[in-house]
């Protein structure tokens, strides 16, 4: 986790947020934002990592819910696929 | 029963990406989840396919597979159960033998909803036993 002002943020943005670790922006002093990269989530606290997972699954579970699939459907196509696979 | 650590099947990894139950026992309750790699790069390989079949947004889907919090093994971690465990699994999917191997390895419960898993010498969880488990702790 690395911490940085807005103006440095302003003239170092290409090597600021081209890396993995989070960046906490500051304003006059004050935190002002988070800037999360998201490739390698092993940088991401454990905490707000699990707390990403929770609400994104649930997203999934309601877009899959409202499109109609279920568990079972996975699963079903989940055997054909490794069938085609062996 | 306090349960620590289990080793999780291919299937239970895809309920954990678009299922909020088997999401919980990872999120909720701090139980390290093992896999063994052979069944992590076959849920990898697979999600695009998930992805399309279902109309599921990719990007998301990819990000929460590695948002998961797994603890991944190689095969030498466990390759002197794999033969047994494929022996235990013949005319069953033999990709299932990995997630036994590695759960005899480790010595810890298995979590699969397959019942084909149970009665092999290894302890198996379903997603729905694991929560009133972890929840009666």
């Amino acid at each position: 986790m690395r911490i940085a002002g807005i103006r440095e943020l302003r003239a170092k943005a290409a090597s600021l947020l081209g890396g993995k670790e989070p960046l906490i922006v500051t304003r006059h002093g004050k935190i002002s934002g988070l800037y999360l990269p998201l490739e390698d989530p092993e940088q991401i606290p454990t905490d707000l990592r699990l707390e990403l997972a929770r609400v994104l699954g649930n997203h999934l579970a309601k877009t899959a819910q409202r499109r109609g699939v279920t568990g079972g459907d996975i699963r079903k196509d989940f055997h054909a696929y490794r069938g085609s696979r062996s | 029963m306090r349960i620590e650590a289990v080793v999780a099947d291919a299937n239970v990894l895809l309920s954990a990406i678009v299922g909020k139950a088997a999401l919980r026992v990872m999120t909720e309750f701090g139980v390290v989840v093992h896999v063994a790699r052979f069944n992590a790069e076959e849920v990898a390989e697979y999600l695009p396919r998930m992805a399309t079949k279902y109309g599921l947004p990719l990007d998301l889907v990819e990000l929460q597979w590695r948002l998961l919090p797994i603890t991944v093994h190689a095969m030498e971690d466990y390759e002197g159960e794999l033969e047994r465990a494929l022996q235990d699994l013949t005319g069953r999917d033999p990709e299932d033998a990995h997630a036994l191997a590695l759960a005899r390895s480790l010595e810890i419960s298995l979590w699969s909803n397959d019942r084909h898993l149970t009665k092999l010498g290894a302890e198996v969880f379903s997603t729905a036993r694991l929560l009133r488990v972890l929840e009666a702790d």
